[in-house]
């Protein structure tokens, strides 16, 4: 295949493709993915969803689904940690063409109520494609929990078939998650901050916490919670600083259940824009926080990692919990020569990306990840020193190095550890003592994972 | 709570057991998903890696298609991609979304095959395969029907013998890597065969054409027995249930498959049963074929009297025993436990565990990747053959 043909574009066609509307189908498809995902699907995994219900504290929680779909839910909810109280119904063709999913749910959480002690206080269930489109009515099953048990019940849709809609299931697990919160909208609020939206572990040690504690302010996560009471709190909250855009819809809801208003945190790789972050954050709350010796510190590490990445060139993977095109923006404002961005789609929500990216680094070609021809690309591919995050089209470069990052920075401590990483990496690759993969023991039992070539005897 | 499981929640779907048996057989395979049920198969049932180079890929179904029909993108997607990957076959791997909306696969397979003709990218009509699982059943079932599916379509009378002995079984899900493929066929070849084909290793869909003129069928897992069945009724070829584990079943295993191969008939006889009951008792969670290899094992080399199997998965009634368990569900297996004496010795995944309540006085871990996913799948020991009384005399003998 012809490279004119391959999904490739600089960021000033994809920004007069975004900025120019009635674009012809001919037009508009040029930027469209054609044929099949290329590189897999599901990479991220979704179970995610069953562990932010599990967040809930004094919570039990259940799949309710086909067996093969509890694999990505019990997967993520056994790796990272959480194996008590948490349950499996897998699902038969007969409950489910018959209309009884919400019957045996119902027989089999009455059942294992008699065996608990104490009993929970919430009961959350993932559900999964199959109900999405049977569309099982649990309204019945929450009252009766609540009248006769005062359980309260919630239910997570992990729905990929509505991955494009407009109000996705990821936007609205964290809603049904907050939604459990019960409080008096009209009663007075505390001076409590809500953090919402943050995937990695909490950590209460950051200058975010720090620095609105000096303030008087006391920040929560939901994961801080050990009791239903303290997560109630959560309800008379006097802000909800919102990190990520999965998390808008819950805002938006807290908003107008609980009067609680919401600050969507610009979350960037960025200390200028933590700054101004802050600075919102003191407009809102009125007060000051002393943010400088942390931004001076957050100043000095991204000269070492700017130093350390002079004259090597980067290509920015669609796999980070970043958005790629931002990811690339923030790395190119500290001085990291980005050759390449690897997206999902080409997204409206990302024009100013694409502008900055325009008028900041030109030179950056953007690939659109999963379209087929980037099978084709593989057999070719351009040089580049390291890929942010595995890039599976980059994978015949030689001598290709992969920088992994940890979760998107949100504070100037949590901005720090990003580049620390960075930083380390690169230090590695600049003295070439990173260790090879150490291969596996040799062993008369050992395995090998590879095909074994077709006809050969 | 016959229904809910509290320790044991996750075990492969149906559609990842087909993947698993189609995936190395040189097509493009289409799983009729949004996405996740591919992804779940990719990225945690094949421990293979090599992600970006496999033919397999997700329909990315979405509600408007569901709603609509998924027949127009399908075809569409298929055509545009195949385009560039090629492939000698199509198949389409059904899920729960394609069973709730009924799609027809084999009929929307058929019209990619024909589109893919006329439109001059193939030079002629490829044939396509429905695998009907809908993500309801575990890996077992999916399985079976990926084997029945490359039978029913690609066994032709007419094709020239191109081997003499099918193991068929054989997946990547059941712990069957290169090293473990090697062994079998090096071990076929000491029996006599001259040309043994493993159904996805290096028997493609062309060794299969031909399976209707060996000399002998071999399931190596509980997914296999019922396509060795079949194809003894259709093509009368003898068929083997097993593979060995130890040293005195390899010799005998061999004898058996050098007898097979010279058209003699054979008596199967079960090779032990319990007895003793003051010996020392096991029990082994696995896959039935697997697990009945070990209970031989641990009777004839390790002085076990009573070995019992428990499987989350199929249970052919030839190699069940009086005292063997299907576990259906978590409680009915307490039960099972409670009312048996205390086994000494407990042989299962490491995931497995978590549902004895006890501790016996010795433990081995088994990885099977139905169970626990790719996770521990390089800490499994291939024990084909002779290696398994090697193995098992470090750890119960010399407690290594």
């Amino acid at each position: 295949m012809d490279k004119k043909e391959m999904k490739i574009y600089t960021s000033e066609e994809v920004c007069e493709y975004l900025n120019k509307p009635g674009l012809k189908k001919t037009e508009q498809a040029k930027f469209l993915r054609e044929g099949f995902r290329c590189f897999g699907a599901g990479e991220r995994g979704m179970g995610g969803l069953s562990r932010t219900a599990k967040f809930i504290p004094e919570s039990i929680h259940i799949i309710v689904s086909p067996v093969a779909c509890q694999r990505h839910c019990d997967f993520d909810l056994k790796i990272n940690g959480y194996t008590d109280g948490v349950y499996s119904i897998f699902l038969s063709e007969q409950e489910i063409v018959g209309g009884k999913v919400v019957e045996v749910l119902k027989k089999e959480i009455l059942n294992l109520l008699q065996t608990l002690s104490p009993q929970p206080k919430v009961i959350t269930i993932t559900v999964t494609c199959i109900d999405g489109l049977i569309r099982s009515d649990y309204a019945g099953l929450e009252q009766m929990l609540m009248k006769e048990y005062g359980i309260r019940f919630g239910v997570v849709e992990m729905f990929p078939i509505l991955a494009d809609n407009k109000i996705k299931h990821t936007d609205q697990f964290p809603h049904m998650v907050y939604g459990r919160i019960k409080a008096d909208p009209e009663k007075p609020k505390k001076k409590l901050i809500n953090l919402i939206g943050k995937i990695d572990l909490v950590d209460p040690t950051t200058d975010f916490y720090t620095v609105l504690g000096k303030a008087g302010y006391e920040v929560r996560e939901i994961r801080q919670c050990q009791t239903l009471e303290e997560f109630d709190e959560m309800g008379e909250a006097c802000l909800n600083v919102v990190l990520s855009y999965f998390n808008l819809h819950a805002a938006k809801m807290m908003e107008t259940k609980y009067k609680i208003p919401y600050f969507f945190w610009n979350q960037h790789m960025d200390f200028e824009t933590i700054r101004s972050n802050y600075e919102e954050l003191e407009r809102i709350l009125e007060c000051s926080l002393s943010i400088e010796p942390y931004y001076q510190q957050a100043k000095e590490k991204a000269e070492e990692a700017r130093r350390l990445a002079k004259g090597k060139t980067f290509a920015v993977s669609q796999r980070l919990d970043y958005i790629p095109v931002k990811a690339a923006c923030d790395l190119a404002a500290v001085g990291f020569d980005i050759v390449s961005v690897f997206v999902d789609k080409i997204d409206r929500k990302d024009l100013k990306y694409y502008e900055w990216m325009k008028e900041n680094s030109p030179h950056t070609k953007i690939y659109l990840a999963p379209d087929i021809s980037m099978r084709t690309y593989m057999q070719s591919p351009e040089s580049v020193d390291f890929a942010v995050g595995g890039i599976p089209a980059l994978k015949n470069v030689e001598n290709l190095r992969t920088l992994n990052l940890p979760e998107e920075p949100y504070d100037f401590t949590t901005y720090c550890r990003v580049m620390d990483k960075l930083i380390e990496q690169l230090k590695c690759e600049e003295k070439r003592d990173v260790p090879d993969i150490i291969s596996a023991e040799e062993s008369v039992f050992a395995r090998q994972w590879k095909d074994y070539p077709k006809g050969v005897v | 709570m016959a229904r809910i499981f509290q320790s044991l929640g996750s075990l492969a779907g149906d559609y990842s057991g087909a993947a698993s048996v189609l995936h190395d057989m040189d097509g493009m395979i289409i799983f009729c998903d949004a996405g996740a049920c591919m992804g779940g198969f990719v990225f945690g049932e094949d421990p293979k890696g090599g992600k970006a180079e496999r033919r397999i890929f997700t329909a990315s179904l979405r509600e408007k298609q569901v709603v609509m029909g998924i027949d127009k993108k399908l075809k569409q997607d298929a055509v545009r991609t195949y385009r560039d990957v090629g492939g000698a076959f199509i198949a389409l791997v059904g899920t729960p979304v394609s069973a709730v909306i009924g799609s027809d696969l084999e009929g929307i397979g058929k019209e990619i095959c024909k589109k893919l003709y006329d439109e001059r990218i193939t030079e002629k009509q490829m044939k396509s395969i429905a695998v009907k699982t809908n993500g309801l059943d575990c890996y077992d079932v999916g399985q079976e029907k990926a084997y029945q599916a490359l039978a029913d379509a690609f066994i032709d009378e007419h094709t020239s013998a191109l081997a003499d002995v099918n193991v068929i079984g054989a997946t990547p899900i059941d712990m069957w890597d290169y090293n473990q493929i090697t062994d079998c066929i090096h071990l076929l070849k000491e029996a006599g065969a001259k040309a043994p084909i493993v159904w996805g290793a290096n028997g493609g869909i062309q060794e299969i054409s031909s399976a209707s003129k060996v000399k002998l069928n071999i399931a190596v897992s509980v997914s296999g027995i019922k396509t060795v069945k079949e194809l003894y009724k259709k093509y009368g070829t003898p068929y083997l249930i097993g593979y060995p584990l130890g040293k005195k079943q390899t010799t005998e295993w061999k004898e058996k498959v050098c007898q097979m191969l010279r058209g003699e008939v054979i008596e199967c006889k079960k090779a032990s049963k319990n007895v003793g009951k003051e010996k020392k008792r096991a029990l082994i969670i696995y896959e039935q074929v697997t697990a009945c290899a070990l209970r031989d094992l641990l009777r004839e080399e390790f002085d076990y009297g009573i070995v019992d199997v428990a499987s989350f998965f199929k249970m052919d009634k030839s190699l069940k025993e009086e005292n063997d368990f299907h576990i259906k569900d978590e409680e009915k297996f307490q039960t099972f436990l409670k009312e048996q004496e205390k086994y000494d010795l407990i042989i299962a995944d490491p995931f497995c565990f978590s549902m004895i309540s006890y501790e016996p006085e010795k433990k081995i871990m088994l990885p099977h990747i139905a169970v626990s996913a790719s996770i521990y799948a390089n800490q499994s020991p291939n024990i084909f053959g002779e290696k398994a009384s090697l193995y098992f005399q470090k750890i119960l003998r010399e407690g290594k």
